[in-house]
């Protein structure tokens, strides 16, 4: 069973090491998800949600109330994300994910030849996704993966919500052909479009 | 058999699919180009919001004709279905053990900010006091922290007790006459200025150092001339503030003191009344 949310942040502000324990079991899978987005990178992206989680800890009298608390959670991940990939682009360059790895990061329980499949497609979509561009990337993160309305996107990203939808429909579109063109390596598609 | 020259070329009331898909294509390269990609900007948006009856009729029309957009449009469903199992990722059993480690170690406060008793009045000290520790994490998490307050605390001793090399001559020159077992003065009296010499056991101490020993001493002298001073003033100053405060405090209590009693003297008690 679990707390409702609001009851859940009280406690974790009121210092509740047990509430803040359920706090990060809750929400792990979403920030390490929002952290792999970013970093592209198993080993980066258990440091960087570990940081999230540290950094959520320091300044949790500033959460957001429940009712906006998820769309503020994934707002503060990606700019703490971005901080940590700056970081880390001073030092090294990116490193690309391998198709295995990626896979490996499925956690659904399906028979296995279901779960062969839908990890192969996870992995040609996390493949898909380190090729476009980083602006497209982010948006499909934030629409797509994490589920924020248009205008939680365009308030996170500081831009219009027009040009938070038009470039929301654009990466679609880029990341559809990236998979398009994964899935056939033979014969490129004879398609005069983009 | 052969064409009359009247003949007209098409026989047939209808195009075949194909030509009527080269005849479209044909008359778009020569107009408005592909529609390609306004038809998939829409495809793409739709998520986002249904389109109008009459747009969704042409994107529908498009995608009936355009193999190309219709492999696109499908891919896309196929991908956001997949990008919506992408919310969340498990990431390993020790996760959490890890993150409530490192958080374990930081100070739970549980019963809010050390302030909230305070008035109103005082609660910007508070929040100062809160920004300062806000800042002074931040401080900490920076690399070069510790280089930093190196440098800081060097240039203070500098400051505060003078030049080390001088401090290190002279313990130098004095554990020479120690070793020595004479004052440093006649042993250089007696090698003038050559410099360090060793002559047999005894190890000499040049004159420059023991000119620097001086200027450390006469250095040192007037720092205590100075010290000497500014203890002084200060005892003074000190003395008297204080007889000032007891001169206030004496007039405070002269001015709130209960008036004297007004009634008159009883008449003693005779014996025998």
């Amino acid at each position: 069973m679990q707390l409702e949310l609001d009851d859940l942040l009280a406690r974790c502000h009121a210092g509740d090491e047990l509430a803040w324990e359920a706090f990060v079991r809750r929400f792990q899978g979403r920030i390490y998800s929002i952290a792999y987005s970013y970093s592209g990178n198993p080993d980066d992206a258990r440091d960087l949600a570990q940081d999230i989680f540290v950094r959520l800890f320091s300044s949790r009298r500033q959460w957001a109330v429940a009712e906006a608390f998820v769309p503020w959670l994934v707002a503060t991940s990606r700019n703490l994300a971005v901080d940590f990939l700056r970081r880390r682009r001073a030092r090294t360059a990116a490193t690309e994910v391998g198709l295995d790895a990626a896979a490996e990061l499925t956690g659904a329980s399906l028979d296995p030849e279901a779960q062969v499949t839908a990890n192969r497609r996870r992995s040609l979509v996390w493949q898909a996704l380190r090729r476009l561009t980083h602006i497209s990337r982010e948006t499909i993160i934030l629409r797509d993966i994490q589920g924020l309305s248009l205008g939680e996107v365009a308030t996170t990203l500081s831009i219009p919500i027009g040009t938070a939808k038009s470039r929301t429909s654009r990466a679609r579109i880029e990341l559809a052909q990236q998979v398009f063109a994964m899935s056939q390596p033979v014969d490129p598609p004879a398609h005069g479009g983009r | 058999m052969e064409r009359h020259p009247h003949q007209p070329i098409i026989r047939r009331a209808t195009l075949t699919p194909a030509e009527r898909r080269a005849m479209t294509s044909a008359v778009l390269a020569r107009t408005t180009g592909s529609a390609c990609q306004r038809a998939l900007t829409l495809v793409g948006g739709q998520p986002d919001g249904p389109l109008d009856p009459q747009t969704t009729a042409l994107v529908a029309g498009h995608l009936e004709h355009c193999t190309g957009c219709r492999a696109i449009e499908r891919t896309l469903s196929e991908t956001r279905a997949v990008l919506a199992t992408l919310v969340e990722i498990e990431p390993g059993a020790a996760f959490t053990a890890h993150v409530v480690a490192a958080t374990s170690g930081r100070r739970v406060r549980a019963r809010g900010p050390m302030w909230a008793g305070l008035s109103e009045r005082w609660a910007w000290a508070g929040a100062l006091r809160e920004g300062a520790a806000f800042i002074w994490e931040r401080m900490l998490a920076r690399p070069r922290l510790s280089l930093e307050l190196a440098y800081l605390a060097t240039v203070l001793v500098v400051i505060i007790i003078g030049n080390p090399g001088l401090i290190a001559d002279a313990l130098g020159a004095r554990s020479s006459e120690f070793v020595a077992g004479e004052s440093a003065s006649s042993a250089s009296a007696r090698v003038g200025q050559r410099g360090v010499a060793l002559q047999g056991p005894r190890l000499v101490v040049p004159a420059f150092v023991e000119r620097a020993m001086r200027e450390v001493e006469s250095k040192q002298a007037s720092a205590a001339k100075g010290w000497n001073w500014l203890v002084e003033r200060t005892s003074q100053l000190v003395a008297a503030s204080w007889d000032w405060l007891r001169g206030l405090f004496s007039w405070i209590g002269a001015q709130t003191a209960p008036p004297a009693p007004t009634e008159p003297a009883k008449a003693p008690v005779r014996a025998g009344q």
